[in-house]
């Protein structure tokens, strides 16, 4: 089978046009395979980033077919229509070359956010003993898996219509760390969580839960900040 | 008061305020369907416990609506840009409610208009309006417990089939009035 590919090529500042490759595929790759394929033969300058081609390092995203997606795990039979696939970059990113944004501005709203582990002991020898069954372990696991690959915040509505919004990936990551038996200050944590573009700014969509590769739920975490921010609210914490 | 604690406990009231208009409007709805307006009219023109409780869900939807418009001002520019059905008929729902209201004290004020006005909306049109607001009502308030239920971390992975069940809901409660 002939696929046609289109990628969105071009940096930042120069113009990007839209080039057409002609790939053949045999059994049934990976999207990231597919560039790599193009890559090899067809145009050996062609911008892209990857890293561990597992589904672990969450540096492959980009837009395939218009939507946000792991393309070291996406099969081409799953988004190939009539043949052709389009690529590009990920939405509001700066970007470095063709396929590869530049993810300073992503994780710079983790930061913001309060996303940014705190340690309570900070000269601490042993292991924290957490439970498994602890109810507050339980709301961490059900967020850390988290791979910073970008794609529930460019899937954000919200984050696309307000430059100022945390986004989802940095609130789930407030979340796991309100949650965090070792952290220092929760009730800092919370007030940044709760600041302007944080938890507060959410409005429930879910498009992050549906988009997130590792089967996340985002939102989820964003309505845990904003329970949380308001029971610290009512007892005078926050 | 830090920034960050008024915007939790305003999001708070808010909240509150939602769930508590949810309850009264189920009240209202039952009541209305009941015995329909003339009936409500009469009951809360003698009653003292009705007029506290439709003066209480007066002041509840002030500060529902009130601290909705305020965001939704906060976020000109792009909040409203996302498609968002709480939103747009939370608005709508501001020129409804206080026409609704007003509409009420003028006819509690002068019964004889009342007994005029009742007869003269016994029209097809009439009861499509009727359903329409329900429609509107029900599916802001349906819409809203959905979202209640996600922020006190219920059934956040059945959004979309709660979603699903809020619009059953608004349609059967529109086409109650119609049948």
């Amino acid at each position: 089978m002939i696929v046609t590919v289109v990628i969105r090529r071009g940096g930042e500042r120069g113009r990007a046009e839209r080039v057409e490759f002609r790939v053949p595929v045999s059994g049934d790759p990976t999207v990231l395979d597919l560039v790599s394929t193009i890559q090899r033969d067809h145009a050996p300058d062609l911008g892209y980033r990857f890293s561990c081609r597992v589904g672990m390092c969450g540096s492959c995203a980009m837009l395939v077919q218009g939507r946000p997606r792991w393309t070291c795990r996406t099969r081409v039979s799953l988004v190939v229509r009539r043949g052709r696939i389009d690529l590009a970059p990920l939405p509001r990113l700066p970007v470095v070359k063709d396929l590869a944004v530049d993810m300073a501005p992503f994780f710079e709203t983790w930061t913001s956010a309060g996303g940014v582990f705190r340690p309570r002991d900070r000269s601490a020898q042993e292991f924290a003993r957490v439970t498994p069954g602890d109810p507050r372990r339980r709301e961490a696991d059900a967020a850390i898996e988290c791979i910073g690959c970008a794609v529930c915040t460019s899937a954000c509505a919200m984050a696309a219509a307000d430059p100022g919004y945390a986004g989802p990936a940095a609130l789930n990551r407030v979340w796991t760390l309100v949650n965090d038996e070792r952290d220092a200050d929760g009730a800092a944590r919370l007030a940044e969580a709760a600041g302007p573009g944080g938890a507060f700014s959410c409005r429930s969509h879910g498009a992050c839960a549906r988009h997130c590769p590792k089967g996340l739920d985002p939102r989820r975490s964003a309505a845990g900040l904003r329970r949380a921010a308001a029971l610290a609210a009512l007892r005078g914490r926050l | 008061m830090s920034p960050a604690r008024a915007r939790a406990l305003l999001w708070l009231a808010r909240r509150l305020a939602g769930l508590g208009l949810a309850a009264g409007l189920a009240v209202h709805l039952v009541q209305a369907g009941g015995g329909g307006g003339p009936a409500l009219l009469a009951r809360l023109g003698e009653s003292a416990g009705w007029q506290a409780f439709y003066a209480a869900v007066v002041g509840l939807a002030v500060i529902h609506g009130g601290l909705g418009v305020r965001d939704i001002w906060r976020e000109r520019g792009h909040g409203l840009a996302v498609p968002l059905v709480r939103r747009r008929t939370g608005l709508a729902l501001l020129a409804l409610v206080p026409v609704h209201v007003l509409a009420a004290l003028v006819l509690l004020a002068f019964p004889a208009l009342a007994a005029q006005a009742f007869t003269l909306a016994q029209t097809p049109l009439h009861r499509w309006l009727e359903a329409a607001a329900v429609a509107l009502v029900a599916g802001h308030a349906f819409g809203g417990l959905r979202v209640l239920a996600l922020d006190i971390g219920l059934w956040s992975r059945a959004q979309g089939v709660l979603g699903w069940l809020a619009a059953g809901l608004t349609a059967a409660a529109a086409l109650a009035v119609l049948v």
